[in-house]
């Protein structure tokens, strides 16, 4: 559904669209040792997914949904996300 | 098959016949702007009923069909033969297409190549390419599209994609690059590339480098999407059929998958077991090979590029036992450490993109080759699954095993119901057996006990716990698998399903429409007949004297007439039809076009039973669409508009019908914009409209009214939706051509009304009977104002003009003599008056004078035939009931 963002951690939940984009880019910007916790993350939009391939925040939790994990396994592993 | 479809696959047949005749007949003459307009405005409208389902290889064709007459309507390209081959090759193919639909329900997406292709000549004849048409870079083309490194993938992902492809499977690798700007229209890459079929292993990647985090621009897509799959060409191209141009799809040989990887030092020398291999190899002691293989995997390290080359060698082993080179060569690896030489092998084939085709047609005979061989590869599985349970390899070999039997059963088109509880089961308690045990038992031929069904990803993945191995994709794909085979159970359940139904009695009976026609034209001669026998009554009385039989005959006549009455009305009844039929359409055009264009609308319908008659109704849809599309493109305003207002974030779009006597009354109501008269007006002087002094003198209302000049159009750029001079004068003229009218209200800032007028039938026309020079014609009483008798004292000539006050009102006379070239004066009555019949012809009246005015009467209107079909001042004839013939003068047309 949303990001909540504190101090240090944004809690990413639900199905993020392509409007919880720019939230997460300024709050990465802001805090640039902010992490991130995608347990609840069922699905996150291709936009808000290429800031978290150029921000490369640290990552508390991985989503639980598998194939959502992997994706993001394979795309932040430091082979594929640079060109 | 939905009466929506239905109609439209009715409408596009007729669309495109007149499309190819038109295309014929400009290449006589090629100047006709009439004909170029006619032509683009059956494309265009074409191109939009095939928007309303979900037929992209028909619409993407079709609208670069559109753009291009565009093009040749604004004169930026010549009409030319090669023009019309390519728009009529493409025509053909939409219908092929609605043949599909018509026998399907939908159309197969392995055209998507093909229409790819037509589209694309159709661009190639434009001058330049239109920006906003074409996002995509010019010259995009999907073979520039990057393809990831195989060896970079996990090794597990391709350990099973090998097995996979072993198995009859096909292999793709997938690049995705999404448009820059896909994110406005509200796609989502990111979830098209989830859902890519039988995934094996995806990830993004960016383009280009990432510029710092202030400078970046979320919302400009600069990801690439890398997959492969195990999904067929046509699987793929109907998943990516909105976008195949940026998708590049490589048929992988399994061979390229085979690239051990790992650390090349710290482990014994294994040399011996080399050796060994290769003796075992030459004795053909397959089971031999693979335990000695297999016990060196257990001792060594897994990170080792030992191990990596050994698995690859079981792998190998398992599926392609025969293949001594491969199997050698793999060995031999073993001993430099190098990656095996699978070069001339690779050659041996690998094919050209170009003869893909052959390669699955192979795959295909392949398929039915090797059920033998796959009933080995199950019994592999077997051993496999009896191998002592340990190790941390166990939970990633069950699977790898899973995923083998699962493309196995699939390939032999068998369920493999209870593979999953089993697996689960096994997975669960660290041991092989109750797998084992599943799979022993299928391969008996022996009933499994069905476990109760459950959600196959969930307990694998809760087993699994964090971190996730890469091989968590695999649980997902027997679902994809199951789905697959649901989906073709659905597809014949609805196939026996409609043979179920046929039988069926139903109380409604279809009936060609040109039986109804009939009993129509013989119901009108019946009431020309019917209308003689009042005359008949009159000679008996008058000319033979006969008054007896003259009132029995009336009385029969009465009789007669009710019952013909009624039987009028029944027919006319059969050919009514609820406007409920054209209101079907707009709930989705509704929510698409909004959608499109990024607003927010709550349709209204209301009086869907009102009634009319069929040609009515029919009439009504193509005008109804432009109204409702220049209401959401030009009315409705954006939500941040909207808001900004004051009025509610959500526009309101209602269309109501209601019936008034013998009228249908159509109300397009919005709560948008509403009409800038004086933008109208300033639009219509530019286009050369109206002139300078008639842009200072024409009130609000008149200005509002410009709309529906031929030619007006106030849009700033083309969408695909309105503005393209497409616009309100088609409307004008189809609810005119059935003597309909349209009215316009609008305020600015609170919304705009569209009300349309239309007979509830064309079937009958009530006309009053006038006379002029000893001649009787029929008017139609819908143009009939009034009738007044005015004495020649109150007629003046003004400029040579004669003019009537009337009401105070300055009425223009004509004698309808003078019109009809008939060379008498109107005749006055007895007291020196003239007989002013005031008609209305457009939003003027017109006094025209005659020599006198007779009854009322319901006829049957005929055009009139042949030659005499170019007489625009008649609307057609009938018979009255003495037998004579009636013209019904065309007002509109005389004048």
């Amino acid at each position: 559904m949303s990001i909540d963002y504190s101090e240090e951690v944004a809690c990413l939940s639900g199905f993020l669209s392509v409007e919880e984009a720019e939230g997460l880019l300024e709050w990465l910007s802001a805090h640039p040792q902010g992490r991130l916790d995608l347990s609840a993350c069922s699905h996150l939009h291709a936009a808000c997914l290429q800031v978290m391939m150029a921000a490369r925040p640290t990552l508390i939790t991985w989503p639980t949904d598998p194939s959502l994990a992997i994706w993001l396994r394979n795309t932040l592993s430091s082979k594929s996300s640079t060109p | 098959m939905n009466p929506l479809l239905q109609q439209f696959i009715q409408e596009a047949r007729d669309l495109l016949q007149e499309i190819g005749t038109h295309l014929l007949e400009l290449e006589r003459q090629p100047d006709s702007v009439a004909l170029i307009a006619e032509l683009f405005r059956k494309v265009h409208t074409l191109k939009g009923n095939s928007g309303l389902f979900e037929f992209p290889e028909m619409t993407r064709v079709l609208h670069a069909g559109e753009d291009l007459m565009d093009a040749v309507r604004e004169r930026q390209v010549r009409y030319s033969q090669a023009l019309a081959d390519h728009l009529l090759d493409a025509m053909d193919f939409v219908s092929l297409l609605i043949d599909e639909v018509e026998n399907t329900g939908q159309t197969d997406p392995c055209h998507t190549q093909h229409s790819d292709e037509l589209a694309r000549n159709l661009r190639k004849l434009m001058p330049v390419a239109d920006p906003v048409e074409n996002p995509l870079p010019a010259g995009s083309d999907p073979a520039d599209i990057a393809l990831p490194d195989l060896a970079d993938l996990p090794e597990p992902v391709r350990i099973a994609a090998w097995q996979r492809a072993e198995a009859g499977r096909f292999l793709f690798l997938i690049g995705y690059r999404p448009a820059t700007d896909c994110f406005f229209q509200g796609e989502d890459p990111f979830h098209q590339a989830r859902h890519i079929p039988e995934l094996l292993w995806g990830a993004a990647h960016p383009h280009e480098a990432w510029p710092a985090l202030a400078e970046l621009d979320c919302y400009r897509c600069q990801l690439d999407f890398y997959a492969l799959t195990t999904a067929s060409r046509e699987a793929l191209h109907e998943h990516f059929r909105y976008a195949p141009e940026q998708v590049r799809l490589l048929e992988i040989d399994p061979l390229h998958l085979i690239v051990p990887a790992g650390q090349r030092n710290g482990g014994p020398v294994y040399g011996d077991f080399v050796a060994e291999a290769l003796e075992l190899l030459e004795a053909e002691d397959r089971e031999g090979l693979e335990i000695s293989a297999r016990t060196l995997l257990d001792l060594s390290s897994p990170d080792l590029w030992l191990s990596s080359g050994l698995r690859w060698l079981l792998a190998v082993l398992e599926t392609r036992p025969d293949d001594t080179v491969l199997l050698r060569r793999l060995i031999e690896a073993l001993n430099t450490l190098n990656a095996p030489d699978l070069s001339n092998r690779v050659t041996e084939v690998t094919l050209p993109e170009s003869a893909a085709a052959d390669v699955v047609a192979e795959r295909a005979a392949h398929h039915h080759a090797s059920q033998e061989h796959v009933r080995a590869i199950l019994n592999t599985q077997l051993d496999i699954l009896s191998l002592p349970d340990k190790g941390t390899w166990l939970g990633g070999r069950l699977k790898s095993v899973a995923t083998t039997v699962q493309a196995c059963f699939d390939d032999l088109g068998e369920s493999s119901d209870g593979m999953e509880k089993a697996l689960s089961a096994a997975l669960i308690t660290q041991s092989a057996k109750p797998f084992k045990a599943w799979l022993q038992a299928r391969l008996d031929g022996e009933p499994v006990s069905e476990p109760v069904s459950e959600p196959v990803s969930e307990p694998i993945a809760e087993t699994l716990g964090d971190p996730l191995p890469i091989e968590d994709f695999m649980p997902t794909l027997p679902e994809t698998g199951d789905s697959m085979v649901a989906d073709v159970s659905a597809v014949v359940d609805i196939k026996s399903g409609r043979n179920r139904e046929e039988p069926r009695p139903d109380k409604i009976i279809k009936v060609d429409q040109a039986r109804i026609d009939r009993l129509m034209n013989l119901i009108g001669e019946m009431v020309v007949c019917k209308n003689s026998l009042p005359y008949l009554a009159n000679r008996a009385e008058n000319q033979y004297g006969m008054r007896e039989l003259s009132r029995e005959i009336k009385a029969q006549y009465a009789v007669i007439n009710r019952i013909v009455e009624e039987m009028q009305d029944a027919i006319m009844q059969v050919r009514m039809m609820p406007v409920s039929f054209i209101f079907k359409r707009f709930p989705r055009l509704v929510r698409d076009l909004a959608r499109k264009l990024g607003k927010e609308v709550e349709l209204v319908l209301e009086g869907e039973e009102t009634e009319a008659d069929k040609n009515i109704v029919e009439l009504l849809t193509e005008p109804l669409i432009h109204i409702v599309r220049n209401s959401m493109d030009h009315g409705l305003e954006t939500p941040m508009a909207r808001l900004a207002a004051r009025k509610p974030r959500t526009g309101r779009l209602i269309i109501r019908a209601i019936q008034e006597s013998d009228r249908v009354l159509m109300e397009i109501i919005d709560d948008g914009a509403g009409i800038d008269p004086g933008l109208i007006k300033r639009k219509a002087y530019e286009k050369g409209l109206i002139d300078e002094t008639q842009l200072e003198r024409i009130n609000d209302q008149e200005a509002i009214n410009l709309i529906f000049a031929p030619g007006f159009s106030t849009a700033e750029s083309v969408t695909d939706l309105s503005g393209r001079g497409v616009g309100m004068d088609v409307v004008w003229n189809a609810i005119d051509k059935v003597g309909g009218m349209v009215e316009l209200a609008s305020q600015p800032g609170k919304g705009t009304t569209l009300r349309l007028s239309l007979p509830l039938s064309m079937a009958v026309t009530n006309v009053m009977i006038i006379e002029s020079d000893r001649q009787i014609f029929g008017v139609p009483m819908d143009l009939i104002v009034e009738t007044v008798r005015m004495s020649a004292t109150a007629i003046r000539t003004i400029k040579h003009k004669k003019t009537t006050l009337l009401r105070g009102r300055l009425i223009p006379l004509l004698a309808l003599n003078d019109l009809l070239a008939i060379g008498a004066e109107p005749i006055p009555n007895a007291d020196d008056e003239l007989a002013v019949l005031v008609v209305r012809v457009g939003n003027e009246q017109i006094g025209l004078l005659v020599d006198e005015f007779h009854e009322v009467v319901d006829i049957i209107l005929k055009p009139l035939p042949g030659e005499l079909a170019r007489l625009n001042g008649y609307a057609g004839s009938a018979l009255l009931g003495d037998g004579s013939v009636l013209m019904v003068l065309n007002p509109r047309e005389l004048l």
